[in-house]
């Protein structure tokens, strides 16, 4: 998945779902380019476990990848967070 | 459908037991086809027929053998047609008849013959299908056919010219076999459908027919192809559409830039709450004193998203959800 939020606050405006993102789809944007960022996240099979699963080192930040691959609608209660780079539960006045 | 015809060219192939001297004869200037002396001993032919090109386990829709008669008599024998059931059978320098034989044969009721004229047998394929049929037949075997008695009376004999013996009008025992080949056993795919790797992932293009598919890259001649020229889910995804209504603004834009070069089919979904469906789009909505619309439009580069609102008291966003389906054609 490829998230879109802005560089200011955070915000998640847009998203490209998916699991492997390639060329055409890094060529695609939401929002405005000046104002707004992204974060891509493909998974990848991992050996040891012989399964797919988001090519992250943070486990939590895997878990909420993985559950936002499950419900994709959840990704509106998150927000990025603009130093990190990573998911965060968005708060009540986000 | 396929032919393999062959007319006998060399005397190994072709060749007689001779009751007379009790031996194979060939390489001589006649063959006997079949017949018996007055005492009832045989005489009997074999013609070898090499590089028989039909696939194993073609399906043989007809064959048939001919010689050309060396006398003209009223002799006439009956006899039958049996292949060498091998499955490359060796020359006819040798008496074949203790080779083993086909199940499969043809009777054949022959004469009185003229002199110089051919004589086609009934239709032998049941005896060809057997051969062709051998586990470790391949094309481009010889095979052998040998001619048996059914009955034949005592003091009668045809004979065939042999290669030897061709003058004026004669002609060499000849075979014909009509046929279907069987398919080849190989790995390629079809010649209307190729599987190819492009540099990320597995492709498949399956052209309309008479059209050569690794070659053709006119959409138009496509039946499918997963590079381009057909309707196929591509991407999708969301975003929203904020309205400050506080603000007192009444619209509100998003875009997602495709960048894809040309304007890609697309279907757009909306919904104005977090709980609702999604609505195709455009779509309206209404309610006690509301009012929205949404919709939008599509460019080379952008999907460009449009919502609008009236009677709304506050602040509104609509959750919007799009996919775009890869459909560049270059007519």
């Amino acid at each position: 998945m490829i998230i879109f939020y802005k560089k200011s606050t955070g915000k998640i405006i847009g998203t490209i779902e998916g699991r492997i993102h390639g060329p055409e789809h890094k060529n695609m944007w939401i929002g405005d380019r000046k104002k707004t960022s992204r974060v891509i996240y493909n998974w990848k099979k991992n050996k040891r476990l012989k399964e797919y699963q988001p090519d992250v080192k943070d486990k939590k930040q895997m878990e909420i990848i993985k559950n936002i691959d499950k419900k994709p609608k959840i990704v509106y209660d998150f927000v990025v967070d603009t130093n990190t780079k990573k998911l965060a539960k968005k708060k009540k006045n986000d | 459908m396929s032919q393999y015809t062959q007319s006998i060219t060399d005397g190994i192939n072709d060749g007689y037991y001779s009751e007379y001297t009790d031996s194979w004869i060939y390489g001589s200037q006649s063959v006997a086809i079949y017949g018996k002396n007055n005492t009832g001993l045989e005489n009997y032919g074999a013609y070898r027929f090499t590089n028989v090109t039909v696939p194993q386990a073609s399906v043989i829709t007809s064959a048939y053998f001919r010689f050309c008669a060396e006398y003209s008599g009223a002799a006439t024998v009956n006899s039958k047609i049996y292949g060498i059931d091998e499955d490359n059978t060796d020359d006819l320098t040798t008496d074949p008849s203790p080779r083993p034989r086909t199940t499969e044969n043809t009777n054949w009721d022959i004469g009185p013959c003229t002199q110089f004229t051919e004589y086609t047998s009934p239709d032998i394929k049941d005896v060809i299908q057997e051969i062709v049929d051998r586990n470790g037949w391949v094309s481009g075997s010889a095979l052998a056919l040998i001619f048996q008695d059914n009955g034949t009376s005592n003091d009668n004999t045809i004979w065939a010219f042999a290669l030897e013996g061709l003058w004026l009008t004669a002609t060499s025992a000849y075979l014909e076999i009509n046929f279907i080949p069987s398919p080849t056993k190989n790995t390629s795919i079809s010649a209307l459908a190729y599987i190819y790797k492009p540099p990320a992932t597995m492709a498949l293009k399956i052209t309309k027919p008479t059209y050569q598919v690794l070659s053709e890259t006119n959409p138009a001649n496509l039946i499918f192809s997963s590079d381009y020229g057909t309707l196929k889910y591509f991407a999708s995804g969301t975003t929203s559409i904020f309205i400050d209504v506080d603000g007192l603004a009444v619209a509100g834009t998003a875009n997602f830039e495709h960048n894809l070069g040309y304007e890609p089919y697309v279907e757009v979904y909306a919904k104005r709450a977090v709980g609702d469906n999604y609505e195709y789009c455009p779509t309206i909505g209404t309610g006690a004193s509301t009012f929205w619309t949404i919709t939008y439009k599509v460019t080379n580069t952008h999907i460009l998203f449009y919502a609008e609102q009236a009677g709304f008291s506050s602040n509104i966003t609509f959750y919007i959800k799009f996919f775009i389906f890869r459909n560049k054609i270059d007519l």
